[in-house]
Order: structure tokens, then C-alpha cells, then sequence
């Protein structure tokens, strides 16, 4: 009898928990999170960007702090890495202001970009921990100093990191996880790179898949290196799973990309101006993003919001309301 | 010998000579010959003065007391473990056997000043904190706590007059004003500006000034910041502003402009004008021509054209000896000596004056024709700079140990003597053919100064090793034309001619020519005392070519026995006993040979491509690449490389001679066994040995007293 009495319990127990998840899981599906970028070194919303901001009930605002580069010897630094392009926000009150005022509600996402030179010297020193601690304490430094502290429960670490750093970015990502919990910051996450799906997740609670910049721009022979569904489904397929949540990001930015009569790259310019040699112009064409974000839906990713690539007035402009409401859909 | 041992054993001597000739404690090999020695000379601060530590102890020393030593105030100043503890001061530096005088002082009377210290060791941390890369500022953080805390310590220093004497005051602004910088507190700091401003200038307030400055560059009033960074000589500063203005990168003329345009009177402009000139400029090679590729750019020409045009300097005379010097360049004599005369015009600084007249020297020597009136005012110059010379022996150090343990000599005019003589005038001796004089010139240039380098490396041993024996004769006996003009006789009486050293190098010269009854001559001149005082003393006993053979060890076994047994055995093969003469020509050829090759300290002082060679290859005195070994064998006309043909072909002819008689003499066979020696060639089979046996029997029985048949 007893034994039938703790049957049903746990089989109680566990609808319970199936029903828990499947609703969790059903909420998470029906409102998708919707965030944007903010990549610039110079912190300031313009009345457009703040209406894309309202509109479009943007919780999210990932922004890149600052990056983390190599310390080289002649700096005068003990470092293997040191911050560079730290963000230059607006003072505490303006910034503050800006939010007020327009009845503003996000969550600020700091984003550290750590480059490849820079693990490679983390690499060599191997003073993991003392990084992250040096990370954490800038990051936190700038969000008292900015007021930005009550805003930000999550960080993101970007890194293009390949089989032969993973090793080392996924210490940082570890050692991040375990620091988090002393500085009240709930979530780490990382960028994913496409080309990254395939190998183990790193250790971190979420990660942003990043639909951008899929191909080649060096190639002269290349459709268009914002996002092709051509490139992506190289890599994606409807198959497809990942041991980590993801968030989708989407771009929207263009660029020209020059050559030399040879087809050999010369340079990117984002300001379109015209330049001798061989060019071409490279947009995010609305409906490439949503083919292929088709493509992410369709297959067994766990995606759980989606983000725009990046905070810019000319860029947003491209994009009627829908196609944006769209994106985020 | 192997080479490898040869080599050991010169280093062997240059060791020894060096510790014989007292001074050189090593041989340096970076002043690769004149060509390469700076003569630019434009400004007399030193790089020790722009030193901001010393400038600092000096002004503590000016405030408290000149008993105080300098080197005591930085002691304790820069201490690497300071602590703020009058404990630790006691401890550490005046519980000892020489106590320091400035911490005795701030315990006894510097109360105040210690408490200044120990501030500004906090502040010092702090800024330390703040500097770091990864920090950023908060209003709440550690930093600015701690921060804030010293400012107010220091504010309240400051009120109080009876804690605070004024010279101490210019020093808690300054503590005051790196915490203010450090905080970016820009607007306070720039505030500050009117405070200073009635204050003396000095070291310490061109340091507020700096940060005054500093702060309104953060502010963003760059002009402002250039135009006291200039005021205060900050170049580097300036320099940095300069990046704010041109994302472009930017050249030397680019920063001398730019400094030029803030602060035209600005010491470091000229000093940083020198390094660029003497950095950059004076690469030279054989003859002094520059090579094509470093050919020298106008930029700096340009700029010295324009600070000339325009006329903003104070110190004009300086920048006309500047074009004087880069006019050198152009070979055009006139617009030196117009640049040089436009500067004295200018009325130019002492030290500017002495490096017009070094430059008029220099010109001199090298652009006017070889005429009488040349050496008049060669010798003019050589007075000058000699007199220069000898003042600074009297009344400085002028030896200075370099590079872990070389030991150089810092001195202006020596290089100078070194520059104009070996490389102008001596060159253009000889080509004109005035050994005696190159000569005298020479030595006088390589011993004024005792042993920089040991004496067998210097030019003017190259060149008595080199030049025709009888113009090297003539010099050391004082017959060459024009011994007895005045410059001459100066350069005697300066440095007298060191008699044993010479006639060993004439006497060795002999021994290289086989000239053995003028060898003897001169190597008789040549006192005992000297030779045992010679590392190579030694050397040349044990490796002496006639005392090997066991015929005499119990002799003196030096140069001069050595050309007197060659004399010898010269007379014994003109003897009319065959044997006689045989055996003193198999000895003669022996010992010639050996003199050339494995005795080879007889005959020269130098072999292999060992360090000794490097300098001149490196100063391009035998061309760029010229080995010393080949330059030799090329060069000297004295048999290097012709003795062993020579001693090859005699062999032979002796060989027929001393085989005809092998039946009839058996003192032929011991004649034979000798000469074994040299690998006679086909000796085995002449002798009839076909067999190893008979062979071995035979050397065993004739050879024993052969040191080197094994």
C-alpha cells in the first residue's frame, strides 16, 4: 500500500515538474526576449533610436563596455591583458535622465569583447582568475559610476574563439560562473559563433548565436558576407541542437567592401563613400534575415529571444515597424 | 697549432697586457674607429639632469642643508621599501655604522618634512592604484576615499604655518596637485594656476605646471596645455599633443617643428636636435664617405634653414653651429667657416664656443690644402684640444667603465683628437706620403691618453707595423723631414716616445723581412725589463723556433736569441764542413718556418681573426669586410704567405744535397730525421723505409730529441 502511495507521489511530483517546464518553456516561446546592440564607443540615443527603443518594447540593451586586448611588454604593465575602447557613457544624471524621461525599462547587458591576442596572452600567463576578478571589478566600477548597477544582472563575453583558444576562453567562462555569484550578477553568457555551433557549448548559462558577418568579405567572389541563408545553412541545419539556450541575433547594418583591380580586399567603409578599384555595397536584406530566421526556428535550437545587430539610427531606418516586429516576432 | 689555441692564447695576452698596463680593466670594442666618434655638440645638459630624482634631492639638499649629501637625500627618498615609520628611519639608516645625514636630519629637525614624505609615498601609492589600467573610477571607491583623506591631511598641512615652512610648500601644492590630477580634478587643478604663479620657478613648480597643464588637455583645451608644456620644456608632453592634433603619423622634422613653434628656447629642443644629428647623422665608412643608402636626409638641414630664417631662437649661436655642422656635408668649406663665424657673432655660450672651435679645427684639417700654413694651424688645434685635454685629466675622472667592465675614456677632447688625426689627417698623409709625420701624429694621438686600448690596437701600432720599415726607423729615431718643426716637437715632449715598445715592433718588423743582422740591431735596443714585463714573455720562451730543437733551453729564449741563432746559422752555411753547413741550413729553414707559423708571436702580434682583429675590420680602416688575416697576407710585403713556399723550394734543393751524402755521412740521417718536421715530401721513400717497423725504428733512433715528432 505504501509502496502505491509513494508511486503516486512521485508520479504527481513529476507531472507537476513536466507541466512546470512545458509552461516555462511555452511562456519563453510566446514572448521571446527582444534585445539590441549597442557597439559604439561613445554612449548616445538619438530620438529615433529612442522610439525603436519604445516601440518595439526592447528589454534587452547589450552593451560593449570596453574590449580586452593583449598587454604588451612596452606598455609598463604586468597585465597579459588590459582594457581597451572603454565606452564613454553620458554622466550618471544624463544618463539617468535619458531613461526617465522616455520611460525607458531595460536590462543592460555590459559586453566585453575579448580578443584572440589577448587569450593567447591569458594563455601564456595563465592568471585566469585574476582576469576575471579585474573584469568584474571594471565592469562593476562603471555601472556605480554610471548608475547603471540596479540595470544589469547579466554579462555577455565576446569572443571569437577557435579550437585552439577554447580551452583557455572556456576557463575565463568558467571562472566567471563561479565569481558571479559573489558580485549579484545572475547570468554569464557568450556569443556563439555559427562556425562554433558544432563543437561543446562553453561552460555559461546562455549564449547569443550570432547571424552576422557569415561570410568572407576578403572574397571578392562572395554574395553578400552580412548573411546569406547560403552560408548559414552550411552550418545550421534543421537538425541542429545546441546544449545551451540561445538568443538569435540578426544584422541590419551595411557596408561597402573595396578591392583592388586585382579582387584583392582593400577596405571595409561603412560610410559608402566612393573610392577608385573594385567595390561592393553589402547589406543585411530584410528578407534574407527572415529566411533565415526560419531556418534557426525550424530547427532544434532552444532559442529564447531574439536581437538586432546594431543601435543605429541609419540602420533602423532601413526597416519598416513590421519587419522589424518581424524580426523580434 | 690549432686556431682555436692560437686564439686563447691572444686572448691570453690582451688579458695580460691589460692588467700589465693598469687602466683597462677590458677592451672595448664599440668606438669602432674615429669615423665613428659624435662630434655634435649643441647642448651641455646632461641626460643625469633632466633626471627628475636628482633634480629633486638637489632642491632638498638647496632647502635643508648642502652638509646634507645628495646621495643620502635619495637614500631615503627613493628608498624601494620606504615606510612611514620613524622606527624604521632609525633602523634602517641611521643605527649603522655611516649614518645617513638627511634621515639623521628629519629625525632630529624635519618633523614636518617627514610627514610630507610619508604623504607623499601615500599619494605615490595611490596614484599608482589610480594609473592602473583596469582601474575606473567611481566617486565611492577605495581611491577616491583614500584620496580624499590625504587631500585634506595635506590641506591641513598646508594652513598650518608653524607645520609648513614656505620651501615646504611648493612641495605639498605639488603632492596636492598629483592627487588633484590623478582624481581628474581638472577644474580645481586649473584654478591652481593663479597660486603658482607669484611662486619661484623650479624644478617643483614646473611639475605643478605640468599637471596644471596636463589638466587642460583633459579639459579639452589642448592649446592652452602646449603652450605650458613649452613654457615648462616638457617636449615629451608637447609631443603627445601633438598626436591629439595629427592622426597621421609624424617625423622628426614633424616633432622639432612642433616643439619649435611652442617653445623655440626650449632645452630639450636642442637637445633633442643633438640626439637626432648624432643618432642618425655620422655614419661613415672607409675615408669617411657615408654609404649611399644613409645618406643623410635634408629634414633636419630644412629645420635648422628655417630656425635660422626666422630668427625666434635666443640662442641663435647655437643653431648657426648647427648649420655649420650639417654645411660639413656639403664639402663646402667657406659656408662652414661663415656659419661658424655668423655664431660667434651671436655671442655663444662657452660650450657653445669650444664646439665652434673643435668644428673650425675639424674643418680645418679636412678641407684645406696640405700646405705649411695646414700644419700651423694643425698644430694650433692639437694645442688647443691637448690643453682641453689635460685639464680635464688634472681636475676629472675621464675614464669611465662601460658595458659591465670595459673600460673607455670619456672625454670630448680626446675623441676629437681621435676624430680629426685618425681620421682626417692621417689619411691624408698617407696619401700624400708623409709616413714620418702620419707617424708621429698617430702615436701621439694613441698614448696621450694612457691605454684606453692595449697598445697593439690602436692606428698608429698598424701603422708602424705596416708602413715602409724605413719611415717606421726614421720616426722612432726622429730622422723623418720635419722632426724637428715645432708641432713635431710638441707631440714629442707631450708624449715622449716609448723607446723598448718601438724597437720591439722595428726588431719583430726585421724578423718578418728575415733581415736578421737588423733585427738583432734593433732587438738589442730593447731592455729586458721590458720584454719580462710582457704577458707573451713566457709564451715566446716556450714556443722560441731554435731553442725547440734541444739545442739550447738553458738560453734566453726571446726575439733577439732568436735572430742572433738565425745569424748564426746564415754565417754556419757559408761554412766549408758540409755537414755544418747543411745542418745550420736545415736549422735556419726549420726555425724560419716556424717563426711563421706555429712561433708566430716572433714575427707578428697578432693572428687568426681573433677580437684583436675586429675593430679595424669594423672601423673600416681595411675595408668593410677585410679579414685581418688576408689584409695581412695581402699587404705586407715582409713573406707572411711567401715563407712557406720559399721554405718548401730550399727543402727541396736541400733534400738532393743531403741525400747525396746519406752513405757517406750518418750524421745526414739525423739532418733527415729534422727536417721530418716539416712532412718532407716522399721522405720514407728516399730513405729506403718501406715498412712501418723501419720507419718508427728510424725517427725513434734520430728524432728523440724532437719535441714535436710524436
Amino acid at each position: 500500500m505504501r509502496i502505491i502511495r509513494n508511486l503516486f507521489v512521485a508520479l504527481w511530483a513529476a507531472a507537476l515538474v513536466a507541466c512546470n517546464c512545458q509552461s516555462f518553456k511555452s511562456q519563453e516561446q510566446e514572448t521571446p526576449s527582444r534585445g539590441v546592440y549597442y557597439w559604439k564607443t561613445t554612449f548616445s540615443l538619438n530620438e529615433e533610436e529612442i522610439a525603436f527603443l519604445k516601440t518595439h518594447e526592447i528589454s534587452d540593451l547589450y552593451i560593449r563596455y570596453f574590449d580586452v586586448v593583449r598587454c604588451g611588454s612596452e606598455s609598463g604593465f604586468s597585465y597579459c591583458a588590459i582594457p581597451n575602447a572603454t565606452i564613454k557613457f553620458p554622466p550618471k544624471e544624463k544618463l539617468d535622465s535619458i531613461f526617465t524621461a522616455n520611460d525607458l525599462h531595460l536590462r543592460v547587458i555590459p559586453t566585453v569583447y575579448i580578443t584572440c591576442d589577448a587569450l593567447s596572452s591569458i594563455r601564456l600567463c595563465g592568471r585566469v582568475n585574476e582576469m576575471c576578478d579585474k573584469i568584474f571589478k571594471r565592469i562593476d566600477a562603471m555601472n556605480k559610476h554610471y548608475g547603471l548597477s540596479d540595470c544589469v544582472d547579466e554579462i555577455q563575453l565576446d569572443c571569437d574563439w577557435t579550437e585552439y583558444y577554447r580551452d583557455t576562453y572556456f576557463s575565463i567562462c568558467k571562472a566567471f560562473m563561479t565569481h558571479r555569484h559573489s558580485t549579484g550578477i545572475k547570468t554569464i553568457s557568450s556569443t556563439i559563433r555559427l562556425h562554433q555551433l558544432k563543437g561543446t557549448p562553453p561552460p555559461v548559462n546562455c549564449g547569443v548565436l550570432m547571424l552576422y558577418n557569415t561570410g568572407d568579405f576578403r572574397d571578392w567572389g562572395a554574395d553578400n558576407s552580412i548573411l546569406t541563408y547560403k552560408d548559414v545553412s552550411k552550418y545550421l541545419k534543421q537538425s541542429s541542437t545546441y546544449r545551451l539556450p540561445l538568443k538569435a541575433a540578426y544584422p541590419n547594418y551595411s557596408w561597402t567592401v573595396y578591392y583592388d583591380d586585382n579582387e584583392q580586399f582593400c577596405c571595409l567603409s561603412t560610410s559608402g563613400t566612393k573610392k577608385t578599384g573594385k567595390y561592393r555595397y553589402e547589406t543585411s536584406k530584410y528578407s534574407e534575415i527572415i529566411n533565415v530566421k526560419k531556418l534557426v526556428e525550424s530547427s532544434n535550437l532552444n532559442i529564447t529571444g531574439n536581437i538586432i545587430y546594431h543601435l543605429d539610427s541609419k540602420n533602423i531606418k532601413k526597416y519598416t515597424d513590421e519587419e522589424i516586429s518581424n524580426i523580434y516576432r | 697549432m690549432k686556431k682555436s689555441a692560437i686564439f686563447i692564447v691572444s686572448c691570453v695576452i690582451a688579458i695580460f697586457v691589460g692588467s700589465i698596463y693598469g687602466r683597462a680593466c677590458g677592451w672595448c670594442p664599440d668606438d669602432q674607429g674615429p669615423y665613428n666618434i659624435k662630434m655634435f655638440r649643441l647642448s651641455n645638459i646632461k641626460l643625469e639632469d633632466l633626471d627628475a630624482q636628482l633634480e629633486n634631492c638637489r632642491l632638498w639638499q638647496k632647502n635643508i642643508s648642502q652638509d646634507i649629501p645628495i646621495d643620502d637625500i635619495k637614500e631615503v627618498i627613493y628608498s624601494s621599501n620606504f615606510a612611514c615609520s620613524t622606527k624604521w628611519l632609525r633602523k634602517k639608516y641611521v643605527n649603522r655604522s655611516n649614518p645617513n645625514k638627511f634621515a639623521k636630519w628629519l629625525l632630529e629637525e624635519g618633523a614636518s618634512a617627514w610627514q610630507l614624505l610619508c604623504y607623499a609615498k601615500r599619494s605615490e601609492a595611490i596614484c599608482k592604484r589610480l594609473a592602473d589600467p583596469w582601474y575606473f573610477p567611481y566617486e565611492e571607491d577605495e581611491e577616491h576615499q583614500l584620496m580624499g583623506a590625504l587631500i585634506s591631511e595635506l590641506t591641513g598641512m598646508m594652513s598650518d604655518d608653524k607645520k609648513c615652512a614656505p620651501w615646504l610648500k611648493e612641495r605639498v601644492y605639488l603632492q596636492m596637485s598629483r592627487c588633484l590630477f590623478h582624481l581628474r580634478d581638472y577644474q580645481t587643478l586649473i584654478l591652481w594656476k593663479n597660486e603658482i604663479s607669484y611662486m619661484e620657478e623650479n624644478f617643483l613648480i614646473r611639475q605643478i605646471e605640468g599637471y596644471v597643464a596636463g589638466a587642460y588637455y583633459h579639459s579639452g583645451d589642448v592649446e592652452k596645455a602646449k603652450e605650458m608644456y613649452g613654457e615648462i620644456g616638457d617636449y615629451n608632453s608637447l609631443i603627445y599633443c601633438l598626436k591629439y592634433d595629427s592622426t597621421k603619423g609624424f617625423s622628426r622634422k614633424d616633432k622639432l617643428e612642433y616643439i619649435y613653434t611652442y617653445a623655440p628656447d626650449c632645452n630639450a629642443l636642442v637637445k633633442l636636435f643633438e640626439l637626432y644629428v648624432n643618432g642618425e647623422y655620422e655614419i661613415y665608412t672607409y675615408e669617411g664617405k657615408r654609404y649611399e643608402q644613409d645618406a643623410p636626409q635634408n629634414d633636419l638641414s630644412d629645420f635648422v634653414n628655417k630656425v635660422i630664417k626666422e630668427k625666434k631662437c635666443k640662442d641663435m649661436a647655437s643653431w648657426y653651429y648647427a648649420a655649420a655642422f650639417l654645411a660639413l656635408d656639403s664639402g663646402n668649406y667657406s659656408r662652414v667657416m661663415k656659419y661658424i663665424s655668423l655664431a660667434r657673432s651671436c655671442g655663444p655660450s662657452e660650450y657653445v664656443e669650444e664646439s665652434l672651435r673643435v668644428l673650425e679645427i675639424f674643418a680645418n684639417a679636412k678641407f684645406l690644402p696640405l700646405v705649411k700654413d695646414y700644419e700651423d694651424k694643425l698644430f694650433s688645434g692639437i694645442r688647443y684640444l691637448n690643453s682641453w685635454l689635460k685639464r680635464e685629466i688634472e681636475t676629472g675622472e675621464i675614464y669611465k667603465c662601460e658595458y659591465y667592465w670595459y673600460v673607455k675614456v670619456h672625454s670630448y677632447p680626446y675623441k676629437m683628437i681621435r676624430k680629426i688625426v685618425e681620421g682626417v689627417v692621417c689619411p691624408r698623409y698617407l696619401k700624400a706620403g708623409t709616413s714620418g709625420r702620419l707617424l708621429a701624429l698617430a702615436y701621439y694621438t694613441n698614448h696621450i691618453v694612457p691605454s684606453e686600448d692595449l697598445p697593439w690596437q690602436s692606428y698608429s701600432f698598424y701603422y708602424l707595423d705596416t708602413m715602409p720599415i724605413d719611415d717606421v726607423v726614421a720616426f722612432v729615431e726622429s730622422r723623418y723631414p720635419g722632426a724637428n718643426l715645432p708641432l713635431y716637437k710638441f707631440l714629442r715632449s707631450e708624449v715622449p716616445l716609448q723607446k723598448d715598445y718601438l724597437y720591439d715592433i722595428v726588431g719583430t718588423r726585421y724578423l718578418r723581412l728575415l733581415d736578421y743582422p737588423k733585427a738583432v740591431k734593433y732587438l738589442s735596443k730593447v731592455s729586458p725589463q721590458y720584454e719580462k714585463q710582457l704577458n707573451c714573455w713566457s709564451y715566446l720562451n716556450e714556443y722560441c723556433p731554435v731553442v725547440r730543437d734541444g739545442n739550447g733551453s738553458e738560453h734566453l729564449a726571446n726575439k733577439l736569441y732568436f735572430a742572433q741563432q738565425m745569424c748564426k746559422f746564415e754565417k754556419e752555411a757559408t761554412s766549408t764542413d758540409i755537414f755544418v753547413s747543411l745542418r745550420a741550413k736545415v736549422m735556419y729553414l726549420k726555425a724560419l718556418r716556424l717563426s711563421f707559423t706555429d712561433s708566430w708571436a716572433y714575427t707578428r702580434y697578432s693572428d687568426s681573426s681573433g677580437s684583436d682583429s675586429e675593430t679595424f675590420r669594423w672601423a673600416g680602416f681595411y675595408g668593410e669586410y677585410g679579414e685581418y688575416d688576408a689584409w695581412y697576407s695581402e699587404n705586407i710585403p715582409e713573406h707572411s704567405k711567401k715563407v712557406p713556399e720559399y721554405v718548401k723550394e730550399r727543402i727541396a734543393e736541400l733534400d738532393n744535397e743531403i741525400y747525396l751524402l746519406r752513405k757517406e755521412n750518418k750524421d745526414v740521417k739525423y739532418l733527415l730525421s729534422s727536417c721530418h718536421y716539416w712532412r718532407w715530401p716522399d721522405l720514407y721513400e728516399k730513405q729506403g723505409l718501406k715498412t712501418r717497423e723501419e720507419r718508427e725504428e728510424y725517427y725513434r733512433a734520430h728524432c728523440d730529441s724532437s719535441q714535436d715528432w710524436k
